[in-house]
């Protein structure tokens, strides 16, 4: 076999490899965007859409990845825990905390730098978290139950020319469409005595949004970075059929009963984003100074409240219904109050300093902040998306140990993160004095530490 | 195309090798977080509420074994309705009550007062005495009509605690009179009702009267009268003067044929009374007056008319009062008389409500009680007292 059959077969890999990387694409969701996506990426404050050519790309800036020297594995962990209260009680929303990592696979197509990267967030405490609540129960909005995800992203990335890399992907995530069968008798005076079966099925179906990203090295100390990733929604479908004969203790069934409930909710909201960013290289590179700015296109969210739609059949009994016993009549149709919800542009800076610089290693010293002002509006009428302004400030330390060991002949990385994000108190006022919930205040913060390792070859 | 563990040197081979070693455990490590069992989600506790509801009937395992729920006093003849509760304690999460009801002795209406150390056990009901092991609780009389303006029958008691004395404000047919009592037990009424019938929009003499003092010292009631409800303020609870029009109206009827499919008309297009009067500081310092009510779909002498709780209210000491379009108990027996009583726990409501616990067909008066938050839980219930 020549070269060029040799070159033919890899291509053909090549080829399935980016198919998959189009088709399948990431799986992303909502716990990056607000504590980060790798430990060196979260002390600097989300700032490196162009600095960054690790697994972490995947989410930032796919287009990095074409820049990366040689396949690396990296692995990490990290773990967000929320102290949020409403009226200075802590209303015990869950830590967002589980294992993270990537893999980055760089190769060259027709002498174009190519690279396929690899990046998941898997949660240790359950893979998804789905909650349709009433639209008037108070929640974090943007806390509670959104950022309990999977995340599990494959880009793929060219360099086809010195100063441009262009990287991209498909995303998808699972939604839900089930049905759910209640069948059996209702005893309208003994609900001990009321025997129902229940039956539910349950599919998980595929949704899917692109995400693309670009990175132009202006001058060999200033990169600029475009990034755009798509709008991304679950959508739970559950449908519930009830029937069950009615009755009035052992006496037999009066009447029979049938529901029909078709719940339709849009679950995790995911806005369209666009992140303009750049990069500049100072005191000889051994500084990094980085800033992004991100556009959020909240102004679309779709709230996850739950449209409900009831036909009910309840024929009378023989001899109309009995003194003190009203026939059910369903469930209003739920009225959504429109969210008052704005677009939203988040800045991010990070800085990277390198310490140390010895033959065998290198030791950085990271930092940044970010602003995340609040795109929910005053909740002062019946809804309670409770949200406050977000500010992060965050901190970490990473070491490189150059190519230590001939059974790693790559560099091998530690880094750390802390990440504290403060909401400052907001008092919310009703304008309806017969507001079921009546005034609050709402504020608290976040703690986010994480640990990467990375392992090249 | 090449595709190699490193781009750049020579030692893609070895590298190679260890990489599908890695590789192939990166999956299983995945897999190992992914197999973790999930334990249940939180993120709504002690969320903020004006303490009103909605509210759920307590259940069988919140009530003693001798109560059916949500039954929590009851009796086949004295027909107990019209509840007004006291707490016995100052301390915020004790859940001692005293409960003063409307019932039918002696072929008149009296006020009779019980109490439970649990806000649910409540001495001398029918629950308590399934107990033969004691003589029979009977709940004393405490106030009955025997003056010439009350007519015959006493109602709509609201109990405050003023100044170590207990103030019992209640309805009768001349108006709205005042008893007083060191002990809760042993009432001294006023001789003239504190509340003569008025005129204009109240087509019936005041009944149903609630009264609080607010932050400011002054004293406000809110009444029922005719189909609505009206307020009255006063610097010492003893002389009162009326606001004017009603602070609660009937809402504007709806014809049904012009709303959406699955829409009911308003739950209280037919009357309003039974007021409780709530002030409270919210957080932010304002005063919220929240006010529970029984709203009727049809007018009085409608034979299929039925009811249910509303709130109402209001910011500051002054004006009418605007409602939920949503009642905030509604189980479709003729809920009516709300009253209210908040501790550290939560929010218990009792109602009036038909009991149908004897026979379904052929139900009566009973006290019924609701809890909010509907998700939250009571502690386990107490023993029946062994006193009034």
């Amino acid at each position: 076999m020549g070269d060029e059959g040799r070159m033919r077969r890899p291509s053909v890999f090549a080829a399935v490899l980016l198919l998959v990387a189009l088709r399948a694409g990431d799986a992303r969701a909502n716990p990056l965007d607000v504590f980060g996506f790798g430990s060196r990426e979260t002390a600097m404050g989300g700032a490196v859409s162009a600095d960054v050519t690790d697994f972490s790309a995947t989410y930032y800036n796919p287009a990095g990845l074409a820049l990366a020297h040689g396949f690396e594995l990296s692995i990490g962990y990290f773990r967000a825990d929320h102290s949020l209260y409403m009226n200075g009680k802590d209303n015990g929303v869950d830590p967002v905390k589980g294992m993270i990592g990537g893999a980055v696979v760089p190769g060259k197509l027709f002498d174009v730098p190519f690279a396929i990267g690899v990046g998941f967030h898997v949660p240790d405490d359950r893979l998804t978290r789905v909650r349709a609540l009433p639209q008037d129960q108070p929640r974090w909005e943007m806390y509670d139950n959104r950022n309990q995800r999977l995340w599990f992203g494959v880009d793929a990335a060219i360099s086809p020319l010195p100063w441009l890399q262009l990287g991209g992907g498909v995303t998808f995530m699972a939604a839900t469409v089930a049905t759910l069968d209640i069948s059996g008798h209702v005893d309208l005076f003994g609900p001990s005595d009321s025997a129902l079966r229940h039956e539910v099925n349950a599919d998980l179906t595929l949704v899917a949004y692109p995400d693309f990203g670009a990175r132009v090295e202006v001058t060999k100390d200033f990169t600029l970075s475009a990034v755009y990733r798509g709008q991304f929604a679950l959508d739970l479908n559950v449908d519930a059929n009830v029937r069950a004969g009615v009755g009035l203790g052992r006496a037999g069934d009066l009447t029979t009963l049938g529901i029909l409930l078709a719940t339709d909710t849009v679950d995790s909201f995911l806005p369209q984003q666009v992140v303009l960013g750049g990069s500049w290289k100072l005191l000889g590179g051994a500084l990094h100074a980085n800033l992004d700015l991100t556009w959020i296109n909240w102004g679309a969210y779709v709230p996850p409240v739950t449209k409900l739609q009831a036909t009910l059949n309840v024929p009378p009994p023989q001899g109309g219904w009995p003194a003190g016993i009203a026939p059910p009549t369903p469930p209003a149709p739920v009225t959504i109050t429109p969210i008052d919800i704005h677009d939203t542009v988040v800045p991010h800076v990070g800085l990277e300093w390198r310490a140390i610089a010895r033959p065998s290693w290198q030791g950085f010293v990271r930092g940044g902040y970010e602003f995340a002002k609040s795109p929910i509006g005053a909740q002062t009428g019946p809804t309670n998306y409770v949200d406050c302004d977000r500010h992060s400030i965050s901190a970490g330390l990473g070491v490189r140990l150059l190519r230590p060991a001939s059974v790693l002949p790559g560099d091998v990385r530690f880094d750390v993160a802390a990440q504290l994000s403060v909401l400052p108190t907001e008092t919310t006022l009703k304008v309806d004095a017969s507001d079921p919930v009546g005034d609050y205040t709402a504020g608290g913060h976040i703690w986010n530490l994480g640990a990467t390792a990375t392992v090249g070859f | 195309m090449e595709f190699t563990g490193r781009r750049e040197d020579g030692k893609g081979r070895r590298k190679g090798r260890l990489a599908t070693f890695l590789s192939s455990r990166l999956p299983v490590i995945v897999l190992s977080s992914c197999a973790t069992l999930a334990s249940a989600g939180h993120g709504d506790e002690n969320l903020p509420s004006s303490g009103v509801g909605p509210f759920r009937p307590l259940t069988d395992t919140e009530l003693s074994h001798a109560n059916v729920p949500p039954y929590v006093f009851s009796d086949t003849a004295a027909l107990y309705r019209e509840p007004s509760v006291l707490p016995l304690s100052s301390d915020p999460g004790a859940m001692a009550v005293a409960l003063y009801v409307v019932a039918h002795v002696g072929g008149h209406d009296a006020i009779v007062r019980t109490h439970a150390d649990d806000a649910r056990s409540f001495y001398g009901g029918s629950a308590d005495n399934q107990d033969t092991s004691h003589p029979r609780h009977v709940p004393p009389v405490v106030l009955k009509a025997d003056q010439p303006w009350e007519g015959t029958d006493l109602s709509g008691p609201s109990a405050l605690s003023v100044g170590g004395q207990v103030w019992l404000y209640y309805a009768a047919a001349g108006g709205i009179g005042l008893a007083q009592s060191s002990d809760g037990a042993t009432f001294t009424k006023l001789s003239q009702p504190v509340l003569a019938p008025g005129s204009g929009w109240e087509s019936t003499p005041p009944r149903a009267p609630s009264v609080a003092v607010f932050p400011d010292g002054s004293w406000h009631m809110l009444y029922a009268a005719g189909d609505s409800i009206g307020e009255a303020t006063s610097d010492d609870g003893k002389t009162w003067t009326r606001v004017g029009d009603p602070v609660l109206a009937p809402t504007p009827a709806v014809d049904p044929s012009t709303l959406p499919p699955g829409v009911q008309p308003p739950f209280d297009e037919g009357q309003v009374g039974d007021p409780l009067l709530l002030p409270r500081t919210t957080i932010a310092g304002r005063l919220q007056v929240r006010v529970l009510y029984t709203g009727w779909n049809a007018p009085p002498g409608t034979a299929s008319r039925q009811s249910a709780i509303g709130l109402a209210g209001r910011y500051g000491d002054a004006g009418p009062l605007s409602r939920q379009s949503a009642p905030v108990y509604t189980v479709a027996l003729h809920e009516a008389a709300p009253a209210l009583f908040e501790w550290s726990g939560g929010s218990l409501l009792y109602v009036q409500e038909d009991d149908t616990s004897i026979s379904p067909t052929t139900p009566f008066t009973s006290i019924a009680a609701a809890f909010a938050p509907v998700a939250g839980t009571l502690p386990p219930p107490a023993a029946f007292p062994d006193s009034p």
